[in-house]
């Protein structure tokens, strides 16, 4: 029979304290003193080796055999085999440590990953993405676990090596309820479900390696050897043999900044690795030699083809201390040419041709194809209103795949014109202009326009003749430079930050963080949770942005939608005409979630699936 | 082959030359790891191991004791993740405890770890929300729920009430 005992609050933690302690008093007394606590040390291994090696990976996750300690060899950064930094970083790993991870990662790299990480976390943690609880030692929600883990090394060189999982088993398994996800997240993720799996690591496509690299005698994990590991065998090439690229310091973080951009404009991609810092771009200029080659041809045959852009006017804001600078452009000029094939390159349509016979596609209230066809001598009628129409079966055999001018009409019968006929080709590079002041870019020349094709975009506003304008935030932010000489257009045009590294003295393009730090600069860019919306992350989030799901909407009858969508659209004269004032970033996903509103026999249905009303029509 | 790993200090004063002190630091740590896990081989397991751990790094820190109890907490919270994914059988009963210590320790497992480890450091290790907020992770106004609800739990479970 159990005790009476009270349920009052003081009553029962004070038996709470008290059988608490009488359970400790069970505790194992034996105490190892400090010269009985021992380790097993890892065995000296062969410098040159390529076979399996068995780390004893479930007897470190367990607590007992090989230690950290051990493997460490000594109270210092690194491990003393490019095995046991592997057995340091999976042991992290099982231990969701990420603080453990990054600080067995090459110090060439670490600094430019470990500042970001902190702050990404909390900039995640202000737009409520991830909890107050988050911490990078120990991720709650997130467990893995590799165990009888067989490894085989490959030396590259004295200071490269590659670690190869050639068996064991990754357990893995996510619970929502104890990730520290933020409110936010919480509630557009209410349905989700704890998941667990278990994969064996020798399923895994294209296999599981990690490159690491040899400092002052001590091995690392390479971020940036692993990634070019990857590329490398997945290309099929052998490890480069030729000279790497060398590095080339300069005297300011802008100076780096300024010659980055010049060299990538000009296409000069060994100048453009030869900014990267040593050490941490140690990868790049190595692993250059084997897609230089090619990469030049192609820079070759654009300089050729009549692009020759150079930046001018560059103004900088410049933040960071120390050894580390973020330079971001705050005014910029970018002038030359380029190809004259950009005006051609999008000419659409073919002009009107009067040998031939055109034929005009009408469009009929029951979607059945009709056209108008207007023989060869006649004149193309203006609006196809009570003109006789002819099936496409008929059309087709009339006509077969001869060739004709094709238009078609729109629903009040206007027959769309043919296009301009663009006369004669241009054959000389074509000038381009792109200005910005931080505020707005102004793109002009008939090479923008034929590039950025701004009379056909929405971000472009014309401001002059074959001048245009877009203000506010850029579309595709740091990858607007690569997108120039990808020959990618329409979006305003932004520079992107680039983050600096002073070593010995000079300053260099930290690569690794320009990468992290632009994702850093994204969440910045966001001011609130309000935001989350309309920034370029609302898909993850939400599976939609907000002038998608507006455009999506906007137009259609309400009946068509679904009570999610119902709530967040403003309807006039029965028709969806915009998304209603602040429309939350869950109201558009629970929206979107639910956007095929009609199932197969018709009915709406809520985002949960649950049937709201009969469908009219349709 | 045998390393032994370097004699810890506190403030100055390494637990080699100082046995009493290293020993009730060892103690208190598996008083807390066996609470926690609810099993002498594994608290001692997580014991032996975070010494191994952090062992070398000892002598470097401000407060030792207070870290070897944050590596402790963490270190069971790990062996926690584990048995979740691989549970094993029921722990055999221990013969030396009383029904009200069984009772207490039954109800301690079925916690989450979270509260569990919230309610522990508060009463027993009598740590105030700030430290038990650092070592868990979380904010104080966190532990104050975690301990709200893990209260709520036990009562239930040992009064009924």
């Amino acid at each position: 029979m159990k005790p009476t005992i009270s349920p009052n609050a003081d009553d029962f933690e004070a038996l709470l304290r008290q059988r608490l302690n009488g359970l400790a008093h069970h505790a194992p007394a034996t105490v190892c003193m400090p010269d009985e606590v021992y380790v097993h040390a890892a065995p000296p291994k062969p410098r040159r080796r390529v076979g399996a090696i068995t780390a004893a990976f479930a007897a470190l996750v367990g607590g007992i055999g090989i230690t950290t300690v051990a493997l460490n060899g000594a109270d210092e950064g690194g491990a003393s085999t490019p095995e046991a930094a592997v057995v340091m970083m999976v042991d992290a790993f099982n231990n969701q440590d990420v603080v453990g991870m990054v600080d067995i990662i090459d110090p060439a790299e670490v600094g430019a990953v470990r500042s970001t990480l902190d702050e990404a976390s909390s900039e995640a943690q202000r737009l409520d993405l991830l909890s107050d609880g988050f911490s990078l030692q120990s991720v709650d929600g997130i467990d893995f676990e590799m165990s009888d883990l067989t490894l085989s090394t490959e030396t590259f060189a004295d200071d490269l090596a590659v670690v190869r999982a050639t068996g064991g088993n990754l357990a893995a398994g996510f619970d929502p309820d104890a990730f520290p996800m933020g409110g936010h997240i919480r509630e557009i993720a209410s349905d989700m479900a704890r998941s667990d799996g278990t994969v064996e690591l020798s399923d895994i496509h294209p296999g599981v390696m990690v490159a690491t690299v040899q400092r002052d005698g001590r091995w690392y994990v390479s971020l940036g050897y692993t990634v070019a590991e990857y590329a490398r065998q997945a290309a099929g090439v052998e490890f480069p043999t030729l000279d790497a690229v060398t590095s080339e310091g300069f005297d300011s973080p802008e100076a780096a900044t300024t010659a980055l951009y010049q060299r990538l404009l000009a296409f000069d991609l060994r100048g453009s690795v030869a900014t990267a810092a040593p050490g941490e771009g140690d990868a790049l200029a190595r692993y250059a030699p084997l897609w230089l080659p090619n990469v030049t041809d192609s820079a070759t045959g654009l300089a050729a083809d009549g692009w020759d852009l150079a930046v001018e006017s560059l103004t900088f804001t410049t933040s960071g201390d120390g050894s580390r600078r973020l330079v971001a452009p705050a005014a910029f000029v970018i002038a030359g040419t380029v190809s004259p094939s950009v005006a051609i390159a999008d000419a659409g349509m073919p002009p009107f041709d009067p040998t031939l016979p055109t034929q005009i596609f009408v469009p009929t209230i029951n979607g059945e194809s009709a056209f108008v066809v207007v023989p060869v001598g006649q004149p193309v009628p203006a609006n196809v209103t009570g003109l006789a129409t002819i099936t496409y079966e008929a059309l087709f055999a009339e006509y077969g795949d001869s060739p004709f001018n094709f238009t078609s009409a729109f629903d009040n019968g206007v027959v769309a014109p043919f296009a301009e006929d663009p006369g004669p080709a241009p054959v000389a590079p074509l000038p381009m202009r792109i200005e910005s002041d931080g505020k707005c870019t102004t793109i002009s020349g008939s090479g923008a326009a034929g590039f950025f094709d701004p009379e056909y975009s929405d971000v472009w506003t014309s401001v002059g003749d074959e001048q245009w304008r877009a203000c506010g935030p850029s579309t595709r932010g740091a990858l607007s430079l690569a997108s120039i000489g990808l020959g990618i257009g329409g979006g305003a045009i932004e520079l992107p930050a680039i983050a600096t590294v002073q070593v010995d003295g000079r300053w260099y393009v930290s690569p690794i963080a320009t990468l992290t730090s632009s994702v850093l600069q994204l969440l910045r860019s966001i001011g609130s949770t309000d935001d989350l919306l309309d920034s370029p992350i609302a898909w993850y989030l939400y599976g939609t942005d907000r002038t998608s799901i507006e455009q999506q909407l906007t137009g259609g009858t309400p009946d068509s939608l679904s009570a999610a969508c119902l709530a967040i659209v403003v309807v006039q004269d029965g028709v969806v005409t915009g998304l209603i004032d602040g429309v939350t970033g869950p109201q558009a996903r629970a929206c979107y979630s639910g956007a095929q509103p009609y199932d197969s026999t018709g009915s709406v249905t809520d985002s949960s699936g649950g049937i709201v009303t009969q469908a009219t029509g349709g | 082959m045998h390393i032994a790993i370097n004699a810890p200090s506190v403030g100055g004063t390494t637990w080699a030359g100082s046995e009493a002190v290293y020993a009730t630091a060892y103690r208190d740590l598996l008083r807390v790891a066996f609470v926690l896990t609810g099993s002498s081989a594994a608290a001692e397991d997580v014991v032996h191991d975070v010494f191994c751990r952090v062992g070398p790094r000892i002598a470097t820190l401000d407060n030792p004791a207070a870290y070897l109890r944050v590596a402790v907490v963490n270190q069971c919270r790990s062996l926690h993740r584990r048995l979740v994914r691989a549970p094993r059988p029921d722990a055999p009963v221990d013969s030396r405890l009383d029904g009200d210590l069984v009772e207490l320790q039954d109800s301690l497992r079925a916690l989450p770890p979270r509260q569990r480890t919230a309610i522990v450091l508060r009463y027993l290790c009598d740590l105030p929300d700030a430290e038990i907020a650092d070592i868990i992770g979380c904010r104080p106004t966190t532990v104050r729920t975690l301990i709200h609800r893990g209260l709520a739990d036990l009562r239930t479970a040992i009064t009924g009430a």
